[in-house]
């Protein structure tokens, strides 16, 4: 059998793998402490008349959501603050994203920005943009000769 | 390095396991997101706060359940079925999931109590509050 000489930095190494591994798995991983802006996650789809934007906004008052287009542009924007001071709490885990956000889109020529409409239900921001009269496809009757 | 000084940072990291990541430990997650709900757990001298993360959802969609200490939050969030419609851009996450935890023995597990409002679970999760330590006279015969 080979003497292998007691090596306590490998086994320094090993206790720090085995911390980094411990931080990563239990909770550290999801944290996001520091980071002041983020990017709601947004759903988009078009139907023959409507174009529909859904943006995920959970814990929000609707007037700290800001919704505008301009230039064909369509810009969603605000800042979701951090809420504990009264309770005199710490935090334990922070999984939920926080700070400021801005997201544009730019939209396609055929929708009637005056129409537009912004509802926020639920957590979720929901944009519906009317197509123009012109823009929708036309049934053209086929007559018989 | 001495092995005092490892034996000092075993100490430490045991404390570290069992007052920080032992109570509150996460215990299993299901669904397409590793990270769906997003959960914030705040700490206040007599109580824990819960905010969970529920954009989209209706009180129908999940279940909230404390077993020998053990809080499980499932539900589904399904895909929206579209008919007549195209994707331009898919981002949020949709489908099943379930988060577990192993609940602080100092939480009242029978006091538990929940709200559900703009798409976030606020569960309220008060620590027992230790009785005084009481003062035995002894009498002096």
């Amino acid at each position: 059998m080979a003497l292998v000489r007691w090596d306590p930095f490998k086994e320094l190494d090993l206790l720090q793998e085995r911390i980094s591994r411990l931080f990563d798995e239990a909770w550290l991983r999801p944290a996001r402490r520091g980071e002041r802006t983020w990017i709601p996650p947004v759903d988009i789809y078009e139907t023959e008349n409507e174009i529909v934007v859904k943006a995920e906004l959970p814990d929000m008052d609707e007037k700290d959501i800001e919704v505008k287009i301009e230039n064909n542009v369509l810009s969603i924007k605000g800042e979701k603050k951090l809420e504990k001071e009264e309770k005199k709490e710490n935090y334990h885990l922070i999984e939920s994203s926080y700070g400021s956000f801005y997201r544009s889109f730019s939209l396609p020529g055929n929708v009637d920005a005056d129409k537009a409409i912004a509802k926020y239900e639920k957590g979720v921001l929901k944009i519906t943009l009317p197509k123009k009269e012109e823009a929708k496809p036309k049934q053209i009757e086929v007559k018989a000769g | 390095m001495t092995e005092l000084a490892l034996r000092e940072i075993e100490k430490e990291m045991n404390q570290l396991w069992e007052n920080w990541v032992r109570p509150w430990f996460e215990l299993g997650w299901e669904g397409e997101e590793e990270n769906f709900p997003a959960v914030d757990i705040l700490k206040a001298k007599d109580h824990y706060r819960m905010i969970v993360e529920l954009p989209g959802l209706s009180e129908k969609d999940f279940s909230l359940e404390v077993d020998n200490r053990v809080l499980t939050i499932k539900g589904n969030r399904p895909e929206p079925e579209l008919k007549d419609a195209r994707w331009i851009r898919q981002e949020r996450a949709y489908g099943e999931f379930l988060r577990r935890f192993q609940l602080p023995e100092e939480v009242e597990t029978e006091k538990i109590e929940a709200k559900f409002k703009n798409g976030i679970l606020e569960i309220h999760l008060p620590i027992r509050q230790s009785s005084k330590p009481k003062e035995i006279r002894i009498e002096v015969h």
